[in-house]
């Protein structure tokens, strides 16, 4: 994730940019976890509508790797590509967790300054 | 300002909220779907000026609510919004200009607080003050004869100046109704009705009465302006056009040349020939035939070249932003190519921003019209906003 992109977005204000990092890590988590029932259910319209927001999302904070995943969960869905959903759900989770820990890193980092 | 934001994604939500916070706009509500916003609508209360409508959602995605919203014909702006991609939002806007809504821009997810600070700019150039009514009121055809009869209707008139030099060629006169409770009534909301109930010959006749006038009063004071007055097809095809215009331009002792008849493209009929009739004997007599909104009507182009227009009147949908757009920057080029090469005159409407100024002139356009230049304004304060262009205003845009 980048900081900088979120300054973009809602201003220079440090407090409301940790804000917004800490209420994207819990969007991220639960639409996470609402793509994964998504599949387990053979459901790839929902993954797909879920995978769609998370992507915008994921771009406004800068963690565009986690949207590049997001923006193919969307596309499979839409498709209908269980197997494609799948495949890319692992990648999907190292990213999402990746983009977690930047998050609390940058959110200590924060609080010792 | 007051806006409605609706859009069912919470975080995106969230940084609207916060944006418009940042912007300084505290009235703001918010509706997880279109069905949830119609509801809010249906409420009443205080109207909203704006709605930011994302246009990917679940159940009725933002076109069907757009499609709502035109029907009951909202007056406030809408931001587009939307993660998909650029062509998407660009065919939505359209959509939404073909519906008479207003959009002050489309926005690509995320957007920064800069870019919606810029369309919200864009919204306060359309929406003069708070609205009153956020949906535009029915009005009866008694109520337009009654308002005709007692001199309701005031003419607002646009400057439009040359792009090579600044130059004020010539006016365009704008129609609008005074209403005792309603204040000023634009006419969208009105010249359907006239259209509908046989009173557009009595409108198009009171308008260009006073429209003559005035520029009969510019002259006086030095101003020779030419004079373009909007016509519905109706009023084109009656056969004792040209001598009505002749006779009322020199009722009021201008030149016929200085007037302008401009048709809606999407008026023109199918088959030409009583079109042609009337058009031709206008032509011959100098009076000024435009084409309006051209783009906006899907006519075909071999189609018009049979009809002796010598004006082409570009929509601020072609104009506004070009540059920035690759699809309807090739449009208006190709637009422009076609006009120059049928010996027509070319006027782009929406003249925003300098960006659209300089793309214009860029391509050789040969006159703008636009906010950027001034805002339709009573006749008399023509002559004063033309000292203050000449003196200051055009030295913005040409070497003097």
């Amino acid at each position: 994730m980048d900081p900088s992109v979120l300054r973009k977005i809602v201003g220079d204000d440090e407090a409301t940019v940790r804000q917004f990092l800490a209420f994207f890590r819990q969007t991220a988590q639960q639409q996470g976890a609402e793509i994964h029932a998504a599949c387990a259910a053979d459901d790839a319209r929902q993954a797909a509508a879920v995978a769609h927001k998370l992507q915008s999302s994921s771009r406004s904070v800068g963690a565009q790797a986690l949207a590049n995943i997001c923006a193919a969960i969307e596309s499979a869905g839409k498709i209908g590509d269980l197997a494609a959903l799948r495949d890319l759900l692992a990648a999907f989770d190292v990213e999402r967790q990746r983009e977690e820990s930047a998050i609390d890193s940058y959110l200590r980092k924060d609080d010792n300054s | 300002m007051r806006i409605l934001i609706v859009d069912d994604d919470p975080f995106a939500r969230s940084l609207v909220v916060r944006q418009l916070e940042a912007l300084a706009i505290n009235e703001v509500e918010l509706t997880d779907s279109a069905q949830a916003a119609i509801s809010r609508l249906a409420l009443g209360g205080p109207a909203f000026d704006a709605m930011i409508v994302d246009l990917n959602m679940p159940g009725m995605d933002g076109i069907e609510f757009l499609r709502f919203l035109a029907l009951r014909r909202f007056r406030g702006g809408l931001v587009l919004v939307s993660g998909e991609d650029e062509r998407i939002l660009q065919s939505a806007a359209a959509l939404a200009l073909a519906g008479h809504l207003r959009v002050a821009g489309t926005l690509h997810k995320p957007f920064t607080l800069e870019s919606l600070g810029q369309a919200l700019a864009e919204l306060s150039s359309f929406v003069d003050s708070m609205l009153m009514h956020e949906f535009g009121r029915t009005y009866e055809a008694q109520e337009l004869r009654e308002a005709i009869a007692a001199g309701q209707l005031v003419i607002h008139y646009q400057p439009q100046v040359r792009l090579s030099d600044g130059a004020v060629a010539g006016v365009e006169a704008l129609v609008r109704c005074q209403h005792p409770d309603d204040g000023l009534v634009m006419p969208s909301e009105f010249i359907p009705l006239a259209e509908r109930s046989g009173l557009s010959d009595e409108l198009a006749r009171t308008v260009l009465a006073g429209a003559l006038q005035a520029a009969r009063h510019w002259r006086d004071a030095g101003h020779e302006l030419r004079v373009s007055v909007n016509m519905a097809i109706d009023n084109l095809l009656a056969l004792d056009l040209p001598e009505t215009i002749v006779s009322a331009a020199a009722k009021a002792g201008v030149p016929v040349d200085c007037v302008v008849l401009e048709v809606t493209e999407s008026q023109v009929p199918r088959d030409l020939s009583d079109l042609l009739d009337v058009a031709i004997r206008l032509r011959l007599k100098r009076v000024g035939l435009a084409i309006d909104d051209f783009g906006t009507g899907f006519s075909s182009l071999t189609r018009l070249r049979d009809v002796p227009f010598d004006e082409l009147k570009l929509d601020r949908s072609f104009v506004h932003g070009a540059s920035a757009n690759p699809h309807v920057q090739s449009i208006l080029k190709a637009t422009l190519d076609m006009a120059r090469q049928m010996g027509l005159r070319t006027v782009a409407e929406g003249v925003e921003d300098r960006d659209d100024w300089d793309n214009l002139r860029a391509m050789a356009c040969d006159f703008a019209q636009g906010y950027l230049i001034a805002r339709p304004m009573p006749g008399d304060d023509m002559p004063n906003w033309l000292s203050d262009w000449r003196a200051v205003g055009r030295r913005r845009f040409v070497k003097t």
